[in-house]
């Protein structure tokens, strides 16, 4: 399909959105004076937009659910891992039925998984990140040894993505011991030298299917995710701008593979 | 630096146009306020990379738009655990007004569309967005803003003459 837009099109749309300058305004409403299929199709690109503008235009004085606002309740930037860790304390003192309540109502999103794989994600990218020596186990141009290896170990099938399109080259990967049990990590290395890690481990407490999730773990940008069986980290410094998109790469390629299984 | 409390004002100023948004762009008011939930507390939990002053609906639509393509590639790739509410099905509650047919057969016309033509077609009609605003929303060059708009708006005619000829 042809991408670029003839420049007749352009202004046709540019005009019923208001985003002409003057003269080009002028231009296109001489065009529309002698052109009766151009301004029927303005007229209906205008009646389309007052239509759209009604379309469950109601929500807009509704009450919001409360449950939106409580999110905006809790502090902004989450809660020192220290205190979860005193709060987990209580609630093994406290134990059961409460222990529920405790939890639910204080770690409505991060479950204690999410945090390990945080936590984890987070500091295998501050102790591999600066190594130069022995960063890897397994050098990067071996990269179906290292998938085969790290699948058996994890006794889950472990995607290493490719991340050659964003700038960053498969340095390797290694086997980490991990709360959860054996953990693989993939490092990954631009031209200016930063570094980023995926870590992936197996999902051991089911927690649900996710899509990656931000969190700033003390300076280190972490997205985590539950994917496949699998627990899933990008960890990289919080300066590098297209996490975001890198993320998602990685997201697509460990998810891909396994959608017949 | 902007107190918590601005802040949370501020965001939830664009909590009813969020939620608008999602449910229009999503067709089932279930997930649509599934969307705005993860949507804002995305946004809460990165609230520090929000340059305060700089335009603050431009930034939460923008991690609506991120949430929205991965729920949408999950649906395409994973069909199953997602038919349950699909954005795929419309919702079927005929919660519109008597005498509003036009604006039922307009939210199928919009349905049919594909999400790409469908978001932009939003974000230009009723949020009024410039198209410079919606290229960075979207993560696209401009170009690519007008031709969806072209085919949204192109398509959207062709399916409503169909519909009242």
């Amino acid at each position: 399909m042809n991408e670029q837009l003839a420049a007749q099109e352009r202004e046709l749309h540019a005009y019923v959105d208001g985003e002409l300058d003057p003269e080009t305004m002028a231009h296109v409403e001489a065009r529309l004076a002698r052109d009766p299929e151009a301004r029927q199709r303005v007229a209906d690109y205008r009646l389309q937009r007052d239509m759209l503008q009604d379309l469950h235009r109601g929500l807009l004085d509704k009450p919001i659910p409360p449950q939106m606002t409580r999110i905006l309740r809790r502090s902004p930037r989450r809660v020192s891992t220290r205190f979860w860790q005193a709060a987990a304390g209580i609630v093994l003192v406290l134990g059961g039925a409460f222990a529920g309540w405790l939890g639910g109502e204080l770690h409505h999103e991060a479950s204690e998984a999410v945090e390990y794989l945080v936590e984890d994600t987070a500091s295998a990218y501050r102790v591999y990140g600066p190594e130069v020596k022995h960063a890897v186990e397994v050098d990067g141009a071996n990269r179906d040894h290292l998938q085969t290896w790290l699948s058996k170990r994890l006794e889950q099938p472990v995607q290493i993505p490719n991340l050659d399109t964003h700038g960053y080259r498969l340095l390797g990967g290694r086997l980490l011991a991990t709360t959860a049990g054996p953990g693989a990590l993939s490092l990954y290395e631009a031209q200016d030298g930063r570094r980023l890690v995926v870590y992936q481990c197996r999902n051991t407490n089911d927690e649900r299917p996710s899509r990656p999730l931000y969190q700033d773990e003390d300076g280190v940008a972490v997205y985590y995710w539950f994917q496949n069986g699998l627990a899933l980290g990008v960890a990289g410094a919080s300066a590098i701008t297209d996490l975001d998109a890198i993320t998602e790469s990685v997201y697509r390629q460990t998810g891909v593979r396994l959608t017949g299984s | 630096m902007t107190d918590t409390d601005d802040l949370e004002a501020l965001i939830v100023e664009q909590i009813p146009r969020l939620r608008r948004y999602a449910r229009t762009l999503t067709r089932s008011s279930e997930l649509a306020d599934d969307l705005v939930q993860d949507c804002l507390e995305r946004a809460w939990s990165r609230m520090h990379r929000w340059e305060p002053g700089s335009d603050l609906r431009a930034w939460l639509f923008t991690i609506m738009h991120n949430l929205y393509v991965n729920q949408v590639r999950d649906s395409m790739r994973r069909p199953e655990p997602f038919t349950a509410d699909s954005p795929a099905i419309a919702d079927p509650t005929g919660e519109f007004e008597p005498g509003l047919t036009g604006l039922r057969d307009l939210e199928a016309g919009l349905a049919a569309l594909p999400p790409d033509y469908r978001e932009v077609l939003l974000l230009v009609c009723v949020e009024e967005m410039s198209y410079r605003q919606i290229a960075e929303v979207l993560g696209v060059p401009i170009g690519t803003v007008m031709s969806r708009l072209h085919r949204g708006r192109e398509r959207l005619r062709q399916w409503l003459d169909g519909k009242t000829s």
